[in-house]
């Protein structure tokens, strides 16, 4: 929806609402008008990452909130950053007990990289191309600028509806569109496998249209209620078309995959009843959801041959084994909670779940055929030779869980938890068919200080999986354990303690510990830990001064072990180095402080202020198990420090006028291998890639000067 | 004056003031058990006002606490706190109090609220069960929208909305999210654009972690549809939860991933020739001539996604499609 647009449904809805006023007895209007001047001076290559979510570009925006009610109808408007690109409008209110509406306009800007560059023309659309011969010109300064990002427009409303305050029925409606333009990175190989690679700016123009109704019954020993959800999903483009650099001669447009089309039907029902023996309550959910979509399947591809950049294109045949993809995933789900109070200090939670998702989609089989090559991907299931077709693969999968927990109030003070929990999930999947997770857990939690609480969880989980491949004739296949699946065992320790040793004063300690170890994993991620110390304390009455601080320091890593060269030589290690095992440990280290404060230095004037200092630092540690390997660790990975403070006086010149005036600044300093040093038409020859800058050069120093008059009334 | 007109004046004067006293009591709503909110406002009259200006204050609403007893619908019968002048709080209880069991302060609001649709799944609730009460996060005397209670001043940086930070409320708990929300890459909760609420319900679910769905990748894809599918050439770990690769709440990796590309992805992928080599600081843009790498596009910039694009799923024919590359 467009501002003038947005602007204009405001209106509409001003009016609606002053109509609607006009029946009632008067009612007075409270709130506030509100302009504000922003003035904004970054340095920056690409300040994306101040402005990801922020619209802080010079200029003057509005704000206001306009509330009016009666002691039967209540209604309040709210505006923000009206003309920009993160502008959020909200008109809600309804009668009360009885009825509920909002309707909104809700923009979000998601800005990804200010400044990228790109050879080609047609930037914005799903067709690019670039003139003369392949590849494009490498001198920069003819390309063309772009940013990426993407504007969100939200558009909506809902209403609430009970035949009285007293009814127990009711039925609520909503209803959203959201708009999505802009542009997003999109890399593409220029051969497969190997070769150059190009960074393509696509385009993004999607709908998402959802509509859900909700009709129950809700008493305080029962709830009965049915909801259902029709989701649409549209994308203008199906594919990127985009002359490829890697083609002198023959045919030259690429198709690369842009978002789909679906659509989504969801019911649900749930029922919760109360006041059940044992002082129980029983909670139960259903849900069933379709998501389908469909589209022609194209019939030819793009094969490259020859040695680029003297690429010759050839359009292969697929073949599809039906000329139309009618996509089908369903979901089915149900839930069922019982609650009990069995006496004095003593309660417990069963519970049970149940998820199914069936891929009923057509399965494709592609045979290729024609000028080119490639195109394939089936290998023999008991050799590992590769075949002349490629096939659709689909995931189902079904997961029950079950599980208690059980309270045990010791006394006033203290309170044990004992938790027990079993996972069971079957998948049709190459790898693990099957894994079962039993997870117990034990905390404790105690009031027993005056001045604190606190409380100590530890849980351990366990999983077991059923591995398919110990057979296979690929190395590979037989030891590599895909974490997500594979056997696991999780520790994890949490720790929290919350204290008032006097008044005003609240401090807080949190102490988090998570280690997994996969331990049967020979390939692939085999450990990874978080240790994570939080720290807050809060001094001063909230109605007078009142200052805040936090800290927080996080350890994470990641180890996996990995094999380089052909499969027929593994595990050994050659003189050459060209086959070798290798292990990796990533690791991160996380620091932030921060502190805030609220001061009335006089009866109209407060200070509030805000400082912010976080670093991150990052990087990879090699050990291959090959002395011609000579691996060099990596030091900077994701490093990054930031420094953000803000500063306002808010003074109340009258009872009507206030004054904000305050200032912001904000240092971002980022270093990392992979984007240091960034070059955009990378390496040459065979290998010549076109990259446009996607989160390049970030690093960025700011600062803000803004003031807001504001009217109250 | 003799003794009898005295005792009879006494007597008369006594009776007076009973019938005075019975009157002033009887002259309360027959719903009210105790004094009613203006003589509270004598001693609590910020109390009384935010009362007044909040949704329970609304005497036109027929079940709120301004109907049926005003301050002594949630805070009992406060005719002894009254009658001694306010001293050790007679007969009246504070929801509020760090005194009372969490039990016992739910008990206060869910004599009114047990009815309300929101709170459906509060016995199930992660909550309820963790004795987090009602008055942990609401207040009925000057809380925020909702009767949110946020009583810190914020720590974030500049940030361009006057909306409610509801995440303040969760974060005064939840203290390691507040620390993730802040990381380079995040959802923009801070901006005031995405809440707690738009993905866990604090009032209880039957979903893990509280969350509004049957599943992680329904939740996500309510929003981010365009990774719905269905797509012709699947990526497993994607269907099954989002999780596997990314963190929700934030990261120092783009798209809130968990891990840098391409060590996530050689978390699971290894094979003969370029899943499995080693991308080490040789690799890199400014690689040093000489080296037996220099700048690998398998490393440098969005690394295995400068090729493999279509990673949640594919619609290309054939191998490119299966392999993510188109």
């Amino acid at each position: 929806m467009t501002r003038k647009t947005s602007t204009l449904v405001l209106t509409a809805l001003a009016a609606a609402v002053s109509s609607a006023l006009a029946q009632e007895a008067t009612a007075p209007f409270t709130g506030y008008v509100a302009i504000t001047g922003l003035s904004t001076h970054v340095t920056s290559q690409n300040r994306f990452r101040l402005e990801e979510f922020r619209d802080f570009e010079s200029g003057v925006t509005g704000s206001l909130r306009v509330r009016t009610e009666n002691d039967a109808w209540w209604h309040n408007l709210f505006g923000e950053n009206l003309g920009r690109d993160d502008q959020s409008i909200e008109l809600k209110g309804g009668r009360y007990g009885v009825f509920k509406y909002s309707v909104y306009n809700e923009d979000i800007i998601h800005n990804l990289t200010f400044g990228a560059i790109t050879p080609f023309s047609g930037v914005g659309t799903n067709n690019l191309t670039f003139a003369g011969s392949a590849p494009p010109p490498t001198d920069i300064t003819t390309w063309n600028s772009f940013d990426y990002s993407v504007k969100h427009s939200n558009v909506g409303g809902t209403a609430e509806i009970q035949p009285g305050a007293a009814s127990p029925f009711y039925v609520r409606v909503t209803a959203n569109r959201k708009e999505s333009t802009g542009i997003k990175p999109l890399g593409a190989a220029g051969t497969s496998p190997g070769g150059p690679s190009y960074e393509l700016p696509a385009p993004i123009d999607w709908t998402t249209t959802d509509w859900s109704a909700e009709a129950g019954y809700s008493t305080k020993t029962m709830h009965v209620s049915a909801n259902v959800l029709v989701s649409k999903f549209s994308d203008a483009n199906d594919f990127l078309l985009w002359r490829t650099p890697a083609v002198r001669t023959g045919p030259n447009v690429e198709s690369s995959t842009l978002a789909g089309d679906n659509d989504l039907r969801r019911l649900g029902v749930n029922a919760i009843f109360k006041q059940l023996p044992l002082d129980s309550s029983l909670a139960l959910r259903g849900t069933y959801t379709k998501l389908t979509n469909s589209f022609p399947i194209g019939t030819t591809f793009l094969s490259v041959t020859g040695t680029l950049p003297n690429g010759v294109g050839n359009t292969r045949l697929a073949n599809p084994s039906v000329p139309v993809f009618d996509g089908e995933v369903i979901n089915k789900s149900f839930s069922a909670a019982l609650n009990s109070n069995y006496a004095h200090g003593l309660s417990s939670k069963i519970y049970y779940n149940w998820y199914k998702r069936d891929n009923e989609s057509s399965h494709v089989v592609f045979t290729p055929s024609g000028p080119g090559s490639g195109g394939t991907c089936d290998l023999n299931p008991v050799t590992n030779a590769a075949l002349t077709t490629c096939s659709t693969e689909f995931l189902h999968f079904r997961k029950s869980n079950v599980g208690g927990e059980v309270y045990l109030r010791l006394n006033r003070a203290n309170k044990l938890t004992l938790g027990l929990d079993y996972l069971d999930t079957e998948r049709e999947r190459i790898d693990f068919d099957r894994s079962k997770e039993t997870k117990a857990s034990l905390e404790w939690k105690s009031g027993m200080f005056e001045v604190a609480d606190f409380r100590v969880k530890y849980q351990h989980l366990e999983r077991k999986s059923d591995f398919l491949l110990a057979g296979n004739s690929d190395i590979f296949n037989r030891y590599l354990y895909r974490f997500d699946a594979a056997p696991l065992k999780r520790d994890q320790v949490k720790a929290v303690v919350d204290a008032s040793p006097i008044e005003f004063l609240d401090l807080g300690l949190e102490v988090n510990v998570k280690r997994n170890r996969y331990t049967e994993t020979v390939l692939g991620r085999d450990r990874d830990k978080r240790e994570e110390v939080s720290l807050s304390a809060s001094y001063g009455n909230p109605e007078k001064y009142r200052i805040t601080a936090f800290g927080d320091i996080e350890h994470t890593s990641y180890d996996s072990s990995h094999w380089v060269g052909a499969t027929t030589t593994f595990p050994n290690t050659n003189a050459a180095g060209t086959t070798y095992l290798w292990d990796s440990k990533v690791h991160d280290r996380n620091w932030l402080v921060g502190i805030a404060g609220d001061w009335p230095v006089m009866e109209r004037l407060t200070i509030k202020a805000s400082a912010i200092i976080q670093r991150g630092d990052g990087g990879v540690d090699f050990f291959a198990n090959s002395t011609v390997a000579n691996a060099q660790n990596i030091v900077a990975y994701d490093d990054f420090k930031k420094r953000a403070f803000n500063l306002r006086a808010v003074y109340a010149a009258s009872k009507q006028i206030q004054l904000t005036l305050g200032a912001a600044y904000e240092k971002y300093t980022y270093n990392d291998i992979q984007l240091d040093g960034y070059i955009y038409p990378v390496l040459t020859g065979v290998n010549q890639g076109f990259l446009s800058g996607a989160y390049a050069n970030p690093s960025y120093r700011a600062t803000i000067i803004y003031g807001t008059v504001a009217y109250r009334f | 004056m003799n003794a009898n007109t005295k005792n009879t004046l006494r007597r008369i004067r006594s009776t007076g003031l009973a019938a005075a006293l019975l009157a002033f009591a009887w002259s309360f709503d027959a719903t009210a058990a105790g004094p009613g909110a203006e003589t509270c406002k004598n001693c609590h009259e910020e109390q009384v006002d935010t009362f007044k200006a909040s949704i329970h204050g609304k005497k036109a609403h027929p079940q709120t606490p301004a109907s049926t007893g005003e301050c002594s619908s949630c805070h009992g019968d406060g005719t002894e706190h009254v009658r001694k002048r306010g001293e050790g709080g007679v007969g009246i209880v504070n929801p509020s109090s760090k005194k009372l069991a969490a039990a016992e302060k739910d008990k206060i609001c869910l004599t009114c609220h047990e009815s309300n649709r929101h709170l459906s799944f509060w016995d199930s609730g992660k909550h309820r069960k963790n004795d987090v009460s009602c008055t942990n996060c609401h207040s009925t005397h000057g809380g925020k929208d909702a009767l949110l209670k946020i009583t810190n001043p914020q720590i974030a940086p500049l940030v361009n909305t006057a909306k409610v930070p509801q995440q303040e409320v969760c974060f005064s708990c939840h203290k390691d999210i507040r620390a993730l929300v802040m990381r380079p890459s995040h959802h923009p909760i801070v901006e005031g654009k995405v809440k707690c609420t738009s993905c866990h319900n604090p009032h209880g679910a039957l979903s893990a972690a509280m969350v509004n769905a049957e599943s992680v990748k329904e939740l996500c894809t309510t929003c981010h549809a365009d990774k719905r599918g269905p797509f012709m050439f699947e990526h497993a770990p994607v269907e099954e939860s989002c999780l596997n690769c990314h963190n929700p709440h934030g990261s120092r990796a783009v798209k809130l991933l968990n891990e840098k590309v391409p060590n996530l992805c050689q978390d699971c992928h290894d094979a003969a020739k370029h899943p499995g080599t080693m991308y080490d600081a040789d690799n890199n843009f400014r690689a040093p001539s000489g080296t037996t790498s220099g700048p690998n596009t398998r490393f440098i910039a969005r690394s295995c996604m400068n090729c493999h694009n279509e990673i949640h799923g594919s619609n290309s024919p054939g191998g490119r499609g299966r392999r993510f590359v188109r």
